[in-house]
């Protein structure tokens, strides 16, 4: 018994497959935040003068506001001005036109981390939009999507080619003036996805963007846009890695949805940035503003997530389900092991008549690591007949780990219907001894049940996803549960 | 700024000609004086501070209280008609003064001591404010500064208390706007048992302020039964602090009915410091109007092997506001927890408004814990029964409701106490059908 | 096979076994029975390996290895089979992948290659036939939702497709109606060979009537007070368990 229990305490480092750093050269800002930089971040993207006029309303905004300290995760204060807003590999001024234009470090890099570009690889029936610091690097498929009428490119393309859609509608699910990290990513961002599916279309294959830091002390600030039209669907997958660096680094996205009449966005995320090692040096600070609306009636969003990375993730994709009929999901898995800290959670936000939300939450604490799970459902005065399902399970390994709940329900309509139910427990001694009887050794037996306590959330993966996030519980407990 | 600072009532210079009176003992002084110099950094608390982020205290800020009061007359029928039980222990405090007559306390059971806190203050040098924390952002600080009155509760070691002690605190609305700063003590040594009433009633629709804490010491063993019956005016400010320190193997039950007032805040903090201690947190919320009551209830379990179980109810009729927050905390260590807990709300009207959060904050891994919330309606399944059954619809959805609220009162041991608690949430409770 | 030799075990501190003696050689079939408290699911924890018990004093010798020092799953791996008393749910966890990855486990220890897919639902799909269970059992999580019967049912299942050679039946009996009680008892008897022993825990003679066994001890306060044959078991169903507390302490300790 208790050389189990030390087992299960003892902590072996994990492996960290996406730690290496690529060798390439870059062209970078110098570090600091001030206007002059974002003015320059503008110019190299040669950007419209709306969007300079946008970034610095949200600069100038962001410096009247503090850093939020609600969330139940600490560090010490980041110091704005050490990091640099722009990192990007030489030789590339826009977006890459065909893979030959690609360096070939960029695509070993990929292809190291499972994602090859190549369209007639692995990923055959994936669209990739490869994001590397600070632009994007490489995007597949572009030419058949277009053939629907779909479009999925950078951001910085878009906003060149498409610049009305930009206009209409960057900033309208999340306004710069939304909180400290939308405000600073709105003035700095410097690339991501624009997704837009025309009326009618279902769009053929999964969309994904895998975003990798590379260079130090960067921060990378990505913005990515979906917008589905009238009766259209369109499953959108992303993936994020770092680097294994001593200094932490800051991550602050905002991804912006929206979902018209009948329209359909499935996200997903895989979010696997460098955890820091076993004593909670490095890794990455994963501030992300993820809002989607369900602006149309009977439109719905669905957003899944696997988090497993990051020193700390501070993130709540939110659904507001503004059109009558709309329907808000949200499936998470959170692990923490070693000195990681999650407070993660979502908002549905009932609006429209008739809407309904389902939140599965599913949290693992290990090692030492703090993990919580904080969410909002709001039923407004007008939002009749709003259904609400919350279910909320943690499992603890290990009693230096924590796990906690902050469910907020706030309700103003008598005909809504609102159930939360949480639980928190360790990992069963019984189920271990159950499957350690019948031969499994305890990690295996420890990976096994993880698994299946995650299954609910794992399930509404795309299926090459689910693969990878199910190897990835696997990897991210290794060691520190035995 | 977090806090309120413009209060109409100057509580502050109240609180200073109190430190100035003679004859108070020093120590109690440089009690008031650390309470008031408190009060005066950090006021009222805001609706930035979390823990009253659905409650403002504008309203109450800007009342102009009244501490003088002006006459406690009151029949001694009236107690009765007021009183829960006939058959108790009773102490009676009118307009925040102790009255002696009204009260029946003069053969007590041999091992229990029973006083008012205004004879008895001198000698609490080292228990009064064992269980609240001054520093804490909320009223503490006010009541710690101009608390005038209270009972105070000892049953020796041993003693199981017979009797009920029921606690009446009336406000005859003789003194208009008056405010009372009221401390109670409840103290049970090693393995005594007692039950305890604390029960506010308002005679009259009048605006006054009753600012009460509440502090229970249980030692080893001991188990005490506590209930709270607040049926103050609809416009009366009632808030409160209820705090207790558990022993090893002791046991609370608290089971708080809010009924009345115009604000109500309870703010209720279970400490489980001794292995094998529990403690059931009960609560009742019935709200119509624009009433608006916030429960606030926090269980520490700081020790491994100890358990809670909590639930509270609530039924929101026409413009009520209710809120419900309710943290376990289970510290470091505290292995092999066990802690459950539930909050149910019943809305009846457009324009009521509930908010409920429940939390957990866990540090030891080998614990079970779990906590639900549900907001909802009456069952559509069970009131088509009752009408097929031959039950009008007012009367189905009135006896449903009334089944959804009485929930509350099941685990009550004393069988004469559930059903007064009963018969008062009945007729408390709506009479009329479809609310829409 | 099985050789246990003076097993001294406590439970926080308390003794719960009490010098146990028992042979058990290939192919033979062994119950122990005896009252609730006299130590037998003590026993059967020991012997499979769980947490939460000191071993005192004594030793357990499984095909010429020190039993008591290896863990569980290495036990498992070994051929040591627990049949569960109370079958453990494993929400989320597909039957057929647990069945799988236990398979796989014995077969890397024995240094077989894993089981293709075909191959191993061929064989489950055999197996099943064995315990009368419906192929979807196989898709729903680890005995969740499982009636009594159905969970016992599963334990035969997984001992057929493991193959131990040391099976232990916990309790087998307990919770099942007459036609489950059958199906079990059939599983089990069909399984038994020369070169398998299997020890039957139970409270009651009913299920010697089905799965008849070679030998039958009488456990009580932690030791083996009485050894017979079959008959055994008869007589106690007769005289009830009253006479075996009234033995005088320290029999054969």
């Amino acid at each position: 018994m208790a050389e189990q229990k030390q087992q299960i305490e003892e902590f072996v480092p994990q492996e960290y497959a996406a730690g290496f750093i690529t060798d390439i050269e870059a062209d970078s800002l110098p570090a600091g935040l001030s206007e002059d930089i974002v003015r320059q971040i503008s110019q190299i993207k040669g950007e419209p003068e709306f969007l300079l006029e946008w970034r610095l309303q949200a600069y100038r905004h962001w410096l009247t506001l503090e850093t939020p300290e609600w969330a139940h995760v600490h560090y010490p204060e980041i110091n704005y001005q050490d990091i640099s807003y722009y990192s990007a590999p030489k030789k590339k001024t826009d977006g890459p036109k065909s893979l030959d234009e690609v360096d070939p470090e960029l695509l070993r890099t990929y292809e190291k981390l499972g994602v090859p570009l190549d369209e007639r690889a692995r990923l055959a029936g994936v669209a990739v939009d490869a994001v590397f610091d600070s632009v994007s690097v490489a995007n597949t498929f572009q030419d058949k999507l277009a053939e629907q009428g779909i479009l999925f490119m950078p951001f910085s393309k878009a906003v060149h080619e498409h610049p009305e859609l930009i206009k209409q509608y960057l900033g309208s699910v999340v306004p710069y003036k939304d909180n400290y990290y939308a405000a600073l990513n709105s003035a700095v961002f410097s690339d991501g996805s624009f997704v837009y599916i025309p009326k009618g279309v279902r769009c053929p294959m999964e969309l994904s963007t895998y975003f990798r830091i590379n260079a130090a002390n960067t921060g990378q600030f990505e913005r990515t846009l979906i917008i589905a039209d009238d009766d259209s669907y369109v499953s959108y997958l992303e993936g994020c890695t770092a680097p294994m660096r001593d200094e932490n680094q800051l991550h602050a996205a905002v991804v912006e949805l929206v979902a018209m009449d009948r329209a359909q966005i499935k996200y997903s995320t895989v979010q696997n940035w460098y955890p820091g090692d076993e004593n909670g040096k490095g890794g990455i600070y994963n501030f992300v503003t993820k809002r989607a609306a369900c602006r149309g009636e009977s439109s719905k969003v669905s957003w899944t997530q696997v988090e497993t990375g990051s020193a700390i993730t501070w993130k709540y994709p939110s659904v507001v389900l503004q059109g009558d009929n709309s329907v808000g999901e949200f499936y998470s898995v959170a692990v923490t092991n070693n000195m990681q800290q999650a407070d993660t959670g979502t908002k549905m936000i009932h609006l429209g008549k008739n809407t309904s939300s389902t939140i599965i939450s599913k949290g693992v604490s290990a090692g030492r690591s703090q993990n919580a799970y904080r969410g909002l459902v709001r039923v407004g005065p007008n939002a009749d007949n709003a259904r609400n399902y919350t279910e909320c399970d943690s499992l603890l390994m290990g009693d230096k780990s924590a796990a906690h709940t902050f469910p907020y329900i706030e309700v103003k309509n008598p005909t809504a219907k609102v159930e939360h139910e949480a639980s928190t427990s360790k990992i069963s001694e019984d189920q271990l001894f159950y499957c350690k009887q019948r031969g499994l050794d305890l990690e295996d037996a420890v990976s096994m049940i993880v698994n299946g306590f995650c299954k609910q959330v794992i399930r509404e993966l795309p299926m090459e996803f689910a693969v990878e996030a199910q190897n990835l519980l696997g990897l991210s407990l290794e060691g520190s549960v035995g | 700024m977090k806090q309120l600072s413009e209060l109409a009532t100057p509580f502050a210079s109240v609180a200073e000609a109190l430190i100035a009176a003679e004859g108070t003992a020093p120590w109690l002084k440089k009690r008031r004086q650390d309470a008031l110099t408190q009060f005066n950094m950090f006021s009222l608390p805001a609706k930035k501070e979390e823990d009253w982020k659905y409650t403002s205290l504008w309203d109450f800020s800007q009342q102009i209280f009244n501490h003088h009061t002006e006459s406690v007359e009151i029949a001694a029928d009236e107690v009765d008609s007021v009183a829960l039980l006939h058959d108790a222990y009773r102490v009676v405090i009118v307009d925040g003064v102790f009255s002696e007559e009204l009260s029946d306390i003069d053969a007590l059971q041999s091992g229990l001591c029973i006083t008012a806190l205004s004879e008895s203050v001198d000698q609490l040098e080292h228990s009064l404010g064992q269980q609240t924390e001054l520093t804490k952002v909320g009223l503490n600080a006010l009541n710690t500064m101009l608390m005038s009155e209270g009972v105070v509760i000892s049953v020796d070691s041993a003693i199981e208390i017979e009797k009920t002690i029921e606690i009446i605190v009336i406000n005859t609305g003789n003194t208009a706007n008056l405010a009372t700063h009221l401390r109670h003590k409840i103290e049970l040594e090693t393995g005594a048992k007692a039950t305890v009433i604390e029960h506010y009633v308002g005679l009259t629709q009048d605006s006054y302020f009753t600012d009460v804490v509440t502090e229970v010491n249980l030692a080893e063993r001991a188990e005490l039964t506590h209930y709270k019956l607040q049926q103050e005016s609809n416009n009366a400010f009632h808030i409160a602090t209820l705090a207790a320190h558990l022993a090893q193997a002791s046991h609370w039950l608290t089971n708080n009915i809010s009924l009345g007032a115009k604000l109500a805040r309870n703010d209720i903090h279970s400490q489980l410091l001794g292995e094998q201690s529990h403690v059931t947190m009960d609560g009742l919320y019935l709200v119509d109007g624009e009433q608006h009551v916030d429960n606030h209830t926090r269980i520490d379990h700081a020790v491994p092997n100890t358990t809670s179980d909590e639930l509270y109810k609530g039924v929101l009729d026409g413009n009520s506001h209710a809120v419900f927050n309710g943290k376990v905390m289970v510290h470091k260590d505290a292995q092999k927890t066990d802690a459950n807990q539930s909050n149910r709300n019943l809305l009846l009207s457009r324009g009521c408004e509930i908010d409920s959060k429940p939390e957990m904050e866990i540090y030891a891994d080998d614990v079970k814990c779990g906590h639900g919330s549900a907001i909802g309606q009456l069952d559509e399944d069970q009131l088509f029964f009752l009408r097929a059954r031959g039950l009008d619809e007012v009367s189905a959805r009135s006896l449903l409701t009334y089944a959804f609220a009485v929930d509350v009162l099941t685990r009550i041991p004393n069988h004469t106490i559930r059903e007064a608690l009963a018969k008062v949430v009945e007729q408390r409770l709506p009479k009329t059908g479809e609310k829409e | 096979m099985l050789e246990i030799k003076n097993l001294h075990a406590s439970v926080d501190g308390k003794e719960i076994l009490r010098g146990i003696n028992l042979t058990v050689n290939a192919g033979e079939v062994h119950a122990i029975m005896g009252p609730n408290g006299a130590g037998k699911s003590t026993l059967s924890n020991v012997l499979a390996g769980r947490d939460g018990y000191e071993i005192t004093q004594g030793e357990v010798i499984y095909k010429n290895e020190n039993l008591l020092a290896l863990e569980a799953e290495e036990r498992a791996q070994r051929g040591v089979f627990l049949a569960f008393q109370y079958p453990v749910e494993i929400p989320g966890v597909s039957n057929i992948y647990l069945l799988k990855a236990a398979l796989n486990a014995v077969r890397k220890y024995q240094g077989l290659d894993e089981l293709d897919a075909i191959d191993f639902l061929t064989l489950v799909r055999s197996k099943m036939e064995l315990v009368k269970m419906d192929e979807q059992f196989l898709h729903r999580s680890v005995n969740e939702g499982f009636s009594g019967g159905e969970k016992k049912r599963n334990e035969i299942l997984q001992m057929a497709l493991l193959e131990p050679s040391l099976a232990i039946l916990d309790e087998t009996d307990s919770g099942l109606d007459i036609d489950a009680l059958k199906i079990v008892s059939e599983g089990v008897n069909a399984l038994r060979s020369q070169q398998r022993s299997i020890i039957m825990i139970t409270h009651y003679q009913r299920l010697l009537d089905y799965i008849v066994p070679d030998f039958v001890h009488v456990l009580s306060k932690g030791q083996i007070v009485k050894s017979g044959d079959k008959e055994l078991a008869k007589e106690l169903e007769k005289t009830g368990y009253s006479w075996v507390d009234e033995q005088p302490e320290g029999v054969s300790a």
